[in-house]
Parts: C-alpha cells; sequence; structure tokens
C-alpha cells in the first residue's frame, strides 16, 4: 500500500467501487435480500473484473480507495449510537451471550493452533495462525506477541473474516438457529468486523450482538494466545 | 452532523492514545466505541444531531471493507507459495468454531418460534 495513488485514479476508483456496491444493493433488494446475493459477493467480482481488465494491481488499487478503509474507524466508534439503543436487548441477554463468545473464542484458539500443529507446521506458523478470527490490529498485535509471522497472520484473518461472513447465516439455518441474536454472536465471533458489517445489512438487533461477539472475543483471545500458543509450539 | 464528527474523531484519538499507554492489544476505534458509549450512558442520551451520521456510517461498514476483503487477491500469492495446507486448516478450523458457537448460542439463546397456542402449558416454577 506503499503507492501513491493519483488524484483522477482515486476518484475512478472510489467511483468503481461505489457504483459496483451500489449495483450490488439493488439486486440484494429485489432479491428480497437473498444472501448469495449480498452486496459484497455481487460487488467484489465486478470490482477485480475492472481490475484485471485495466491492469491495475491490487496495490494500486487500495492506495487509490484509502478513503474507504480509512472510513471503518469512525464507523467502528459510531457503532456506540445501535449498541446504546440496544443495551436493554443486550443486558437481557448479556450472561448466556458472554458464556456463547468465550466458548467461540476459545475454539478458535485451540482450532487455529491445534490444527496448524496436525497440519506440520512449526512454532512460526503456529503462532501466525492461531489469531485468526479476532480483528486484523489485535491479531497482529497478538501474533508479534507471540512470534507470528504477521504479513500471513494478517492474510488469515482475511481468509477467516471473508468465509465467516458469507457462510455463517446460513451455517446457523442449518443447525436451526433462526435466533438475530445467536446468528449475530457466531459473525461476531468467527468473523470479526466482516461479521459486524454482515450483520449490521441483515438487522440492527444481528449487527449489535456481532459487534458484542467480535469485542468480546477480541479479548478472550488476547487472554488465551500467549498461554496456548507456546503449549502448542 | 460537525459535532458528531469532531466527538468521533477526539474519542477515536483518545482510544489510539489508551492504547498506546495501556492496552497495545486493542485497536483504537474499539476504545473509542466504548468511551462514546460510556458517554451515552452518563447523558441519558443520544444526541439527536448523531443518529443520521451514525447510522449512515455504520450501515456502509460493508461498503468500506470491501477494499480490505479484496486482499484475499494478494492472498492467493502466498497460498500459491505453499501454504494451501494452512489455508485448508484455516478453513476446517473456522467452519468447527462456527459450529460450536452456533451450537452453543442456539442452545442458549434460540427463541420459541412455535406460536403461543401451541406451546406447553407453563408450570408454576417450583420452590
Amino acid at each position: 500500500m506503499s503507492a501513491v495513488a493519483s488524484p483522477d485514479a482515486t476518484v475512478a476508483w472510489l467511483l468503481v467501487t461505489a457504483a459496483a456496491f451500489w449495483f450490488g444493493t439493488w439486486c440484494y433488494a429485489r432479491t428480497h435480500q437473498n444472501a448469495v446475493l449480498n452486496p459484497m459477493v455481487v460487488a467484489g467480482p465486478i470490482v477485480v473484473a475492472v481490475l484485471l481488465a485495466t491492469r491495475t494491481t491490487y496495490a494500486d488499487y487500495a492506495a487509490s480507495v484509502a478513503l474507504l478503509e480509512w472510513l471503518t474507524g469512525p464507523a467502528i466508534v459510531a457503532l456506540a449510537v445501535p449498541l446504546y439503543h440496544s443495551l436493554a436487548q443486550i443486558r437481557a441477554a448479556l450472561a448466556p451471550a458472554l458464556v456463547v463468545v468465550v466458548a467461540g473464542a476459545a475454539t478458535a484458539v485451540i482450532t487455529g493452533a491445534g490444527f496448524a500443529v496436525l497440519a506440520g507446521g512449526g512454532p512460526a506458523v503456529v503462532a501466525a495462525m492461531a489469531p485468526k478470527s479476532v480483528t486484523t490490529p489485535v491479531a497482529l498485535a497478538i501474533a508479534e506477541r507471540v512470534g507470528g509471522v504477521e504479513g500471513v497472520t494478517a492474510v488469515f484473518v482475511l481468509l477467516t473474516g471473508v468465509v465467516g461472513a458469507l457462510t455463517g447465516n446460513a451455517l446457523c439455518r442449518l443447525l436451526g438457529v433462526h435466533d438475530h441474536r445467536a446468528q449475530g454472536l457466531v459473525l461476531g465471533v468467527t468473523a470479526h468486523v466482516l461479521g459486524v458489517a454482515r450483520g449490521f445489512s441483515i438487522s440492527r438487533e444481528m449487527g449489535t450482538f456481532a459487534a458484542v461477539g467480535m469485542g468480546v472475543s477480541a479479548l478472550v483471545a488476547a487472554l488465551l494466545l500467549p498461554v496456548v500458543v507456546p503449549l502448542a509450539s | 452532523m460537525l459535532g458528531f464528527f469532531v466527538v468521533v474523531l477526539a474519542l477515536w484519538l483518545a482510544g489510539d492514545a489508551i492504547a498506546a499507554l495501556v492496552l497495545p492489544i486493542v485497536p483504537g476505534p474499539l476504545i473509542g466505541m466504548v468511551l462514546l458509549l460510556g458517554a451515552f450512558v452518563l447523558r441519558g442520551g443520544v444526541p439527536a444531531s448523531f443518529e443520521a451520521p451514525a447510522a449512515g456510517l455504520v450501515g456502509h461498514l460493508t461498503l468500506f471493507i470491501l477494499p480490505a476483503s479484496l486482499g484475499i487477491l494478494e492472498a492467493y500469492d502466498r497460498v500459491a507459495e505453499g501454504w494451501a495446507r494452512y489455508a485448508l486448516v484455516l478453513l476446517a478450523g473456522s467452519l468447527v468454531t462456527a459450529v460450536v458457537t452456533a451450537a452453543v448460542a442456539g442452545g442458549l439463546l434460540n427463541r420459541r418460534r412455535t406460536p403461543p397456542s401451541r406451546r406447553p402449558p407453563s408450570r408454576p416454577p417450583a420452590r
């Protein structure tokens, strides 16, 4: 992301991204919020197609649309508003929600580290893999502390988030879990900020509980990882 | 509108400062969010002028993370470098995590979908 974007490239790529997303939102609304046609699934390939057609590298694209990534900062702070409005609902479900998040976060840490060991990964791989289900900055800070490779951890975090956000709801329905609070927690624990975004695109309740899941699981992982990783490697 | 952005940027910066000083593992915006929530609780409400810009930002989170999600294109190169095995392992781990979380959540937080007339008759709690 060290590339410097020209003003025209910034405008052009913001336009492509916003237009693709706008089209994705339109498809989503037209199909009565069919999960397969969620805005990200539609907009992502469109942007990729334009990138390929114009032979633009991902690094150049990312530098051009840095503004969008920057906006996640204020958006996360602004999550306080929907959280405040749902405070009564969160309080009412706080104890079970905490149990769910601690169980989920512990499973994420143990499967992350354990499966890496089973696949024959050395200490560096285990340390890069274990923090995968927490938000990128958290995962990177943890990976650094337990000796992981930062670049690789970032890739693992991203993969986990994309897969988790795209499959979480379908998986829940498959298991007979229809409650928006429960689905929100699953999204937050397995797909961090991508899960929160997905949750808010379905309902405020799901988004709110995803935010709770993301916040608490980051804390659990931060406490568990320095203990689990040395044990596993 | 402007007041909202002043407050949000100030709390983001405060969150970054707190993160740097005491909690290096937690991202600054997340601390800023907790600070803002605390301010609303103390104040006993959300200023009316905060509602629209906050809804606009939160509602477009998926758009804001779209560029980062496309970083998966870069990930492909790394996977090709011999990390494919670990990418598969990661998917298996995510699946197990999602199933365990969903199972626990389903057990503890699944609202009943049966209509009231079909519910078993409730008994007075035993003392």
